[in-house]
């Protein structure tokens, strides 16, 4: 349905991108021809139910994982071809970034990672540490979840890339800590032109930090696009019925979430305003009140309603 | 091949002998006490070792303290465990998400292990040199001939490689087992293989083992003469040099192997 379209964003040189990206595990096909296009300075939010194929897509931008077939494209470097230095511009926080259960304390542990990038600014790495509170002298194998994924924060940002991969960068946080790592990544944002790949299926902590998205589903690409024109596409209608309603089979596949009162209706319902007014007065509903939704429930609906993409 | 050329804000990837020294820095402080703990047995057998001869000129202290390399060779086999400790194929994300080439992170690593070693290696002896000083035997070292000095480096090295490559390609626990195994039974068994294959590979699969490129004479050749109380003043590069760079190239070229080996992470 052409009403339920939203553009696809053109990028002409983008930060990040795959081409016909394939990985299997065995017969499992976790990515299947997928096609990502980030812009050079978006905030790009990936999200997707767990197994959607998410980590191991970042994965393979780090050239931790090879695909079967396709390939990708960091910042103009193949990663297969050149993973070192496509590494140098990368910050990565890994899902579930458990430290190697040696007896070596986080400060040898960080001394050791800062050496390794030629850009680690160590005043900026001690405002980071204090910040998140990471506990220097505690031995890696000591180390709690928690504390694990604050020091891989601190690692991923003081050397201040381009470029940060985050996959599922607030798992293990308490509150407090994931709004200090928001807060610490605004700030990055602020000072360095950085691009950001942020993979989540929890869309609540980020989604109000991003500009693009992506919506992976089974390995592919359902949807990618600007956050503001998804909004700009999806709405929450309220719409008062009577006994003569009957729902519109025009928004059938445009209805991404919906519940049904004696006397309202509450639908969330994707595709242009006036269209979706119009298919609720041929149903016999008045349509009361019509709300934007925050980014983080827009996506949230689109990504409940498989197919909902145009 | 990508089409566009890259981004100007890409950053460079580290340096080698930056990345080298953090891998010796780093392995010296997970392995500190390992290396030290066979420092301290090396030197603590020679010291016993020095009591035995005290006073009994027909035996060769230094000829005795290089047989006590075969200590060496036990704590090169199992070194690359200490080296590898936690960081099996599946366990190096960290490594591997480094900016160094996967390959060169790992040979680098291989490398600061083999450096270390052999830099435990020298001091034992120098400490066995102190020992032997204070017995007034000190001259008997420089009566070796360096190759078998040489040679005694040449095969911790060896075995150390591969450890080191059966650690690196290697994914389970057993790793541990197979190495010891490697070096508790396979000179015997190498032994035993090429008599049992003599007939179906005549003529001399010996070589394998103990023939003029042989494993043993390649790693052990200088400890057995000096277990047979042979002196090794005599001790020539003809002897052992052959086997001894045949064997290390292939430990190495079993390293170069074992690091293709690429798991997904």
């Amino acid at each position: 349905m052409m009403a339920n379209r939203i553009p696809p964003f053109v990028v002409d040189r983008p930060a990040v991108a795959t081409h016909d990206l394939t990985k299997r595990w065995g017969m499992q096909v976790v990515l299947d021809r997928a096609e990502m296009r980030v812009p050079r300075g978006a905030f790009y939010l990936l999200a997707g139910a767990n197994g959607a194929g998410k980590s191991t897509l970042l994965r393979i931008l780090m050239d931790l994982v090879r695909p079967n077939a396709g390939r990708a494209d960091v910042l103009g470097i193949d990663p297969q071809r050149a993973a070192a230095t496509a590494r140098a511009s990368i910050g990565y926080v890994p899902a579930n970034p458990s430290l190697p259960p040696n007896r070596l304390a986080l400060a040898r542990k960080l001394e050791y990672l800062a050496a390794h990038y030629m850009a680690w600014d160590a005043a900026y790495a001690t405002e980071l540490l204090q910040a998140l509170s990471v506990p220097l002298q505690r031995p890696a194998r000591s180390s709690t979840p928690s504390e694990a994924q604050r020091f891989r924060w601190v690692a991923a940002l003081a050397h201040r890339p381009p470029l940060l991969l985050l996959d599922e960068p607030f798992a293990g946080l308490d509150d407090a800590s994931r709004d200090t790592a928001l807060a610490l990544l605004t700030d990055h944002l602020a000072t360095i032109d950085t691009t950001v790949i942020l993979a989540t299926h929890d869309l609540g902590a980020a989604a109000s930090l991003a500009d693009h998205f992506g919506i992976l589903r089974e390995g592919r690409f359902e949807m990618q696009a600007r956050l503001d024109t998804l909004l700009e596409h999806i709405h929450r209608y309220r719409v008062a019925i009577d006994g003569g309603w009957q729902p519109p089979s025009a928004l059938g596949q445009a209805t991404l979430t919906r519940t049904d009162g004696e006397r309202e209706i509450e639908w969330i319902v994707w595709g242009p305003q006036a269209w979706a007014a119009e298919a609720f007065r041929a149903g016999g509903g008045t349509v009361t009140d019509v709300e934007t939704l925050p980014a983080a429930e827009a996506l949230r609906a689109v990504l409940r309603k498989k197919g909902s993409a145009g | 091949m990508n089409d566009e050329a890259p981004e100007a804000d890409v950053r460079k990837a580290t340096p080698l002998w930056i990345a080298g020294s953090r891998q010796l820095t780093l392995i010296a402080a997970l392995g500190w006490q390992e290396l030290a703990a066979y420092v301290a047995f090396f030197s603590a057998a020679c010291a016993l070792m020095a009591s035995s001869v005290h006073g009994n000129p027909v035996h060769s202290y230094a000829d005795r303290q290089i047989g006590m390399h075969f200590l060496t060779l036990l704590f090169a086999a199992g070194w690359p465990l200490v080296v590898w400790r936690e960081q099996s194929p599946r366990q190096r994300a960290e490594l591997e998400s480094l900016p160094v080439g996967r390959g060169r992170a790992i040979g680098l690593r291989v490398g600061a292990g083999l450096f270390l070693l052999l830099g435990g290696w020298i001091v034992a002896n120098c400490v066995a040199f102190v020992i032997a000083a204070t017995i007034g035997r000190a001259g008997e070292f420089t009566a070796v001939s360096g190759f078998a000095w040489l040679a005694c480096a040449i095969g911790a090295a060896i075995v150390y490689l591969i450890g080191s490559a059966i650690a690196v390609a290697s994914e389970s626990p057993g790793r541990w087992v197979l190495a010891l195994l490697f070096l508790v039974y396979a000179p015997p068994l190498m032994m035993r293989l090429p008599e049992s294959l003599t007939f179906a590979l005549r003529p001399g699969p010996r070589w394998i083992y103990d023939g003029a490129l042989g494993f043993e004479r390649a790693t052990r050749l200088a400890v057995t003469e000096a277990q047979l109380d042979t002196r090794l003043a005599e001790f020539t590069p003809g002897h052992w040099l052959p086997a001894g760079l045949f064997w290390l190239a292939i430990a190495a070229a079993l390293v170069g192997l074992a690091s293709r080996r690429r798991v997904d992470l």
